[in-house]
């Protein structure tokens, strides 16, 4: 009996998986709606950079692009920002470091972090909040990954390594 | 409530975990106690393992620790910690054997055992909650060598069939590796070098357990 259950439950899983896999990819081809789950298209939005510049979403259909929303007064943040820094650089990735600057002091704060990380990956200032209420932040850092159709692939909330950072972006690539 | 990845990370590893020991406690044929003494051991050697990555993790970023300890507990560790950490759980287990406060061949049988049911159900969910094109092909290669290991078990010799799953678990990883340019067990990478040395390490341990059982059940005919 006991060998009986252990077949089935994986036999089960497996039927699942399959399901899932070959189900989901037909339905997701299709799914072009606005929203903030994986399979979903993310939020456009329009924001200027440290440096001044304005960059909208939507100008970087065609590639896959990173968002890591942060804030210098989140730890975790902190941690995270020298691997994004790598895949930045080492990948080639394009990453939106969109900094929650209406929770900052004051923009040399902001400046002074990036500074001191060494950061050249861009940082784009969400100055009214604005972004973070059209993504429903719960966590900080959260980061989005979206591919080369401007839809989103995988959500992390909280912290995440280089060695996750990687296998999503290349599973985007 | 705020649910961050390391919650969710935290809750699939534990229901990955009680179905590895489910599974262990449904195919092992040894006594009640004797499965309970070695899952108890398992866990113990996983406490280790989490207790050394974390001891790595601030010896290695001592100076952001001291300066903003939450910026390092908070990060998730990275391979070469979670390798090091490893390193030192088989000494700790080796050691233990050597002074005789381990029965090597069963825990052995056990650690294959959950690491192939629990890799298995942590994939499985990982792709059902992520949506992981990785997760699912590692979660196949899994259940396969789980389903040839299930067959095999009680009809081969023991310590052959933990070698053939260590080898053939390795072989997997490092075409993953190969295919996808990474590969993860438990979200942590797994380098083919280290993959390789792993199962070296692991097939030396089974062949030292099986072949010094043997030679104790020699003496005692004796």
């Amino acid at each position: 009996m006991k060998k009986y259950i252990i077949i089935a439950v994986v036999v089960g899983m497996l039927g699942w998986s399959f399901y899932e896999f070959f189900g989901s990819s037909d339905n997701d081809t299709h799914q072009e709606d606005a929203g903030l789950a994986p399979g979903q298209t993310a939020p456009n939005f329009e924001v200027d950079t440290l440096e001044g510049n304005t960059v909208k979403l939507s100008d970087f259909r065609g590639e896959p692009v990173i968002i890591n929303f942060w804030a210098t007064w989140c730890p975790p943040c902190r941690a995270e920002m020298p691997d994004f820094e790598r895949l930045y650089n080492e990948e080639d990735a394009v990453i939106l470091a969109m900094n929650l600057t209406h929770s900052e002091n004051n923009i040399e704060g902001v400046s002074g972090f990036v500074d001191e990380l060494g950061l050249t990956m861009p940082v784009l200032l969400d100055e009214e909040g604005t972004v973070e209420d059209s993504y429903q932040l719960s966590a900080y850092p959260t980061t989005y990954m979206i591919d080369s159709e401007g839809v989103t692939q995988y959500v992390a909330r909280g912290a995440i390594n280089y060695e996750t950072m990687y296998r999503e972006f290349m599973v985007l690539e | 409530m705020v649910i961050t990845e390391t919650l969710i990370s935290a809750v699939i590893l534990a229901v990955s975990a009680v179905f590895g020991s489910i599974i262990y406690i449904m195919l092992n044929e040894a006594a009640k106690s004797k499965k309970k003494e070695i899952l108890e051991e398992l866990l113990s050697q996983f406490i280790n393992l989490i207790i050394f990555i974390y001891i790595i993790k601030i010896i290695l970023n001592l100076d952001v620790f001291l300066e903003d300890p939450l910026a390092v507990l908070a990060y998730p560790s990275d391979s070469a910690v979670f390798y090091a950490s490893l390193v030192i759980t088989a000494a700790v287990i080796i050691y233990k054997n050597l002074k005789g406060r381990l029965d090597l061949k069963e825990f052995s049988d056990g650690m294959i055992t959950l690491f192939l049911t629990s890799s298995m159900m942590y994939e499985f969910i990982h792709f059902i909650i992520y949506d992981d094109t990785y997760a699912f092909v590692y979660f196949i290669v899994l259940a396969v060598l789980f389903l040839v290991f299930y067959v095999l078990y009680n009809r081969i010799e023991k310590r052959y069939l933990l070698i053939t799953a260590v080898l053939s678990w390795t072989v997997g990883i490092v075409v993953l590796f190969f295919v996808y340019g990474t590969a993860t067990a438990f979200g942590y990478t797994m380098r083919p070098w280290f993959a390789v040395l792993l199962a070296a390490g692991v097939t030396v341990l089974i062949t030292t357990a099986y072949g010094s059982s043997r030679k104790d059940e020699k003496e005692v005919d004796r």
